[in-house]
């Protein structure tokens, strides 16, 4: 009797942490698909290094994008600004990034079609592949051009601070607002230790970005010393540069009252000028090295970032240390850094971003070979620190519909690792990929 | 990468305007006799400029035909008597001008180097010295090729070979065509120039198939992979591979033309061979699809 009512009571503890097991996982569950919530990762990132090292190389099976994602879907009801938190406002500009085109197009034209945007942009894969586009892929389009449209009315909402216009730039509402909510975010008291940290990577980013113009505007070379020559040649180029817009004017009016051959001496002239210009300006070599060594401490500052195991603080320390200006591409290397470019006496060649870093390890010289593994391995690897990763999240998108090559039905319903894996790359390159991941994981989870 | 993109397409629309501008092909004359040999021409039919058809018989040297002053096609065919590339005299004109056409235009030189910033790497520099001393040996050896108006080489000659009436189609036909067309020319290019081992028109295929998003939607099934960008790549390292082992890797040597491109993108490249730089530069898969893709294009040529 004895042994029945232990044996009873050991069924009923065991069905009671059964209930409190699922219980758990049901919340976590909700929490996961609930708006405006932080990744999943959250957990995740608090892993110890040994453990991440013992992460298998191949990544996890896919798993459906509502346990995953940290897309923010609002819901009809006013989201007042009181509601939102740092985390909110931080969610709305990274998918700012992925809306800005439908949100340009929203705001620019009075009936926007995504569906036939869409059709007219991939106009040339229609052309390749009969199938293409795909009721999934269309059904995409239409999903996102929905959410995107969720949030411009929900950032037109916010009580979102006005722009310096002093400098007399100004820019299409879509940018206008785009600044005006970074301006905000920036703003904003972050709470949480993942908001400070945020708040941490992007209050860095503002002062290295201020340190790298810097060393800009000073390999750009002064005018003062060689002044006088300067202005007479300057002078002499805005004569030019009036000639110029009265033949265009001209040509735009009558073609064939306009002797091109004399715009064609114009330009000419123009460029040798703007060439003495530049020969006369001089740059201080040692204001540069004092700008290179101010900047190379807040770069070493944000360098450190990349070891952080917060998908976020990763994404934005990587993007802004790769220059990279463009959205949801060249995500671990950018290859058309300029530093400047020809504006500048002495470009900035000095500078080595994170990408440069693991193209030396490779030994590769070759931007075009190194792009076909390291932008995959990067993402990987921002997927291994928890980002949103799935049919909706970060990257896949751009393979579904945001793109304008390769663009595959299978990228809207896996996760990256699995389409990467098993639908897009082949084996050899997984390998190269996984290659350039180790060395991703050795420089920044070590 | 756009520096690179930039300089390899305006060295692709050099060749294309090259060859898209050569209208105005007069007269033909079909010459039925082929040679076998690339190192001496047997016979050649050429439209002169003097608008006379000849036709120059066997070993007679063209100079001493008449005794009136030498026409510019005697003077083309008097350089091009030591054949390189092919015993069709329209290929062999068409694959000189495509691997020396940056010695026509020395001045211009610099710009690749300087296309986005104003100075100049000392391993670059040294790369330019030796390429501007390549081509004053080929200015000595080809006088008339390197300083004549390419728009007008080309129509001096009919070809004969494949490869050569192909070749032409692409400068005469290649505005009208369709896409589809444009495409199915460019494929049978390569196909006959890896039957004809030249490299020179090997290494302007490579350029067509490194950015032709369609062409490179067929060779997909090839290498299993669907990241056109990765098979564009590999196709063109291939067939840039294949051009090395013809005309004793001149197409691959440091002061090749392709190589002289990549030099100006990356100084640490200036002074390698094509293959060197190939083996720093590419992982062991890519290594691995390269020969994939080099068994399957020899294999379409059989």
């Amino acid at each position: 009797m004895k042994k029945g009512f232990v044996f009873l009571l050991l069924i009923v503890i065991i069905l009671a942490l059964w209930w409190i097991y699922q219980s758990s996982l049901e919340a976590q569950k909700k929490q996961s698909t609930s708006p405006n919530v932080v990744s999943f990762v959250a957990a995740e990132s608090q892993t110890t290094k040994s453990e991440i090292r013992k992460k298998p190389t191949q990544p996890k099976q896919s798993e459906p994008s509502s346990e995953i994602t940290t897309t923010i879907h609002f819901s009809d009801k006013t989201i007042t600004d009181s509601e939102l938190s740092y985390l909110d406002v931080y969610r709305m500009t990274r998918q700012f990034e992925s809306c800005q085109n439908v949100i340009y197009r929203l705001q620019e034209e009075d009936s926007f079609d995504p569906v036939a945007s869409f059709k007219k942009r991939t106009q040339h894969l229609q052309a390749l592949y009969p199938d293409f586009p795909t009721p999934t892929q269309i059904s995409a389009v239409t999903q996102h051009a929905n959410q995107c449209e969720q949030l411009l009315n929900t950032v037109q909402s916010l009580d979102l601070p006005d722009l310096d216009t002093s400098d007399g730039k100004t820019y299409a509402p879509m940018y206008q607002l785009k600044r005006r909510l970074k301006k905000y975010l920036l703003s904003l008291q972050p709470k949480s230790p993942k908001e400070r940290a945020i708040a941490e990577v992007l209050n860095l980013i503002v002062n290295w970005q201020k340190h790298y113009k810097q060393v800009l505007v000073i390999s750009t070379g002064e005018e003062e010393t060689n002044k006088v020559e300067i202005e007479a040649l300057k002078e002499q180029l805005s004569l030019l540069r009036n000639e110029q817009l009265e033949f265009s004017q001209q040509h735009h009016d009558s073609s064939d009252s306009v002797d091109l051959s004399r715009i064609g001496e114009i330009l000419i002239e123009i460029e040798k000028l703007e060439k003495q210009v530049f020969e006369l300006k001089l740059v201080n070599p040692e204001a540069r090295e004092q700008a290179i060594e101010a900047f190379e401490t807040v770069n070493e500052l944000l360098f450190t970032q990349l070891k952080s195991r917060d998908p976020d603080v990763f994404y934005e320390a990587q993007k802004t240390l790769e220059l990279n200006t463009r959205n949801y591409r060249d995500f671990g290397y950018f290859p058309y850094k300029d530093h400047g470019g020809k504006k500048l006496k002495v470009p900035f060649v000095e500078y080595v971003s994170p990408g440069d870093v693991i193209k030396d390890i490779l030994g590769f010289d070759d931007n075009e070979s190194f792009g076909l593994v390291i932008n995959y391995a990067t993402q990987l690897y921002h997927c291994e620190l928890g980002a949103d990763c799935g049919p909706e999240g970060n990257w896949t998108p751009f393979y579904c519909h945001l793109g304008y090559d390769n663009l595959l039905e299978t990228a809207c319903q896996h996760d990256l690792p699995t389409f990467y894996r098993d639908y897009f790359l082949n084996q050899n390159q997984w390998q190269d990929v996984q290659m350039v991941l180790d060395i991703i994981r050795g420089l920044y989870a070590n | 990468m756009r520096i690179k993109w930039s300089l390899l397409l305006i060295l692709a629309a050099l060749i294309f305007g090259f060859l898209v501008n050569q209208k105005n092909q007069n007269k033909v004359m079909e010459n039925n006799e082929s040679s076998t040999t690339k190192t001496s021409v047997d016979s050649t039919t050429a439209f002169d400029s003097d608008d006379h058809l000849e036709h120059h018989p066997v070993n007679k040297p063209l100079a001493k035909k008449n005794k009136q002053k030498p026409t510019r096609l005697q003077l083309i065919l008097e350089e091009i008597e030591s054949r390189i590339f092919s015993d069709d005299p329209y290929v062999e004109v068409y694959s000189l001008q495509s691997s020396m056409g940056l010695c026509k235009d020395l001045d211009k030189l610099g710009d690749i180097f300087t296309f986005y910033h104003n100075y100049t790497h000392p391993k670059q520099q040294q790369t330019i010295d030796a390429y501007q001393e390549q081509c004053q040996k080929l200015q000595s050896k080809y006088p008339i090729l390197i300083s004549q108006d390419r728009k007008q080489q080309l129509t001096t000659f009919t070809p004969h070979s494949k490869l050569g009436l192909l070749l032409e189609k692409t400068g005469k036909e290649f505005s009208h065509m369709t896409e589809l067309e444009r495409n199915e020319l460019g494929a049978a290019v390569l196909t006959e120039a890896i039957r004809e081992e030249n490299s020179a028109v090997l290494m302007y295929s490579s350029f067509t198939y490194r950015y032709n998003r369609p062409m490179m939607s067929q060779l997909t099934h090839v290498l299993n992979s669907q990241d056109l960008n990765y098979v564009g790549q590999i196709s063109q390292l291939t067939i840039a591979k294949m051009a090395c082992q013809f005309q004793q890797g001149m197409a691959c040597e440091p002061t090749s033309e392709l190589m002289l491109i990549i030099c100006a993108q990356q100084p640490n490249s200036c002074g390698l061979t094509f293959d060197q730089w190939y083996q720093n530069n590419t992982l062991p898969g890519m290594k691995s699809d390269v020969e994939t893709m080099m068994t399957y294009l020899l294999s379409t040529a059989l």
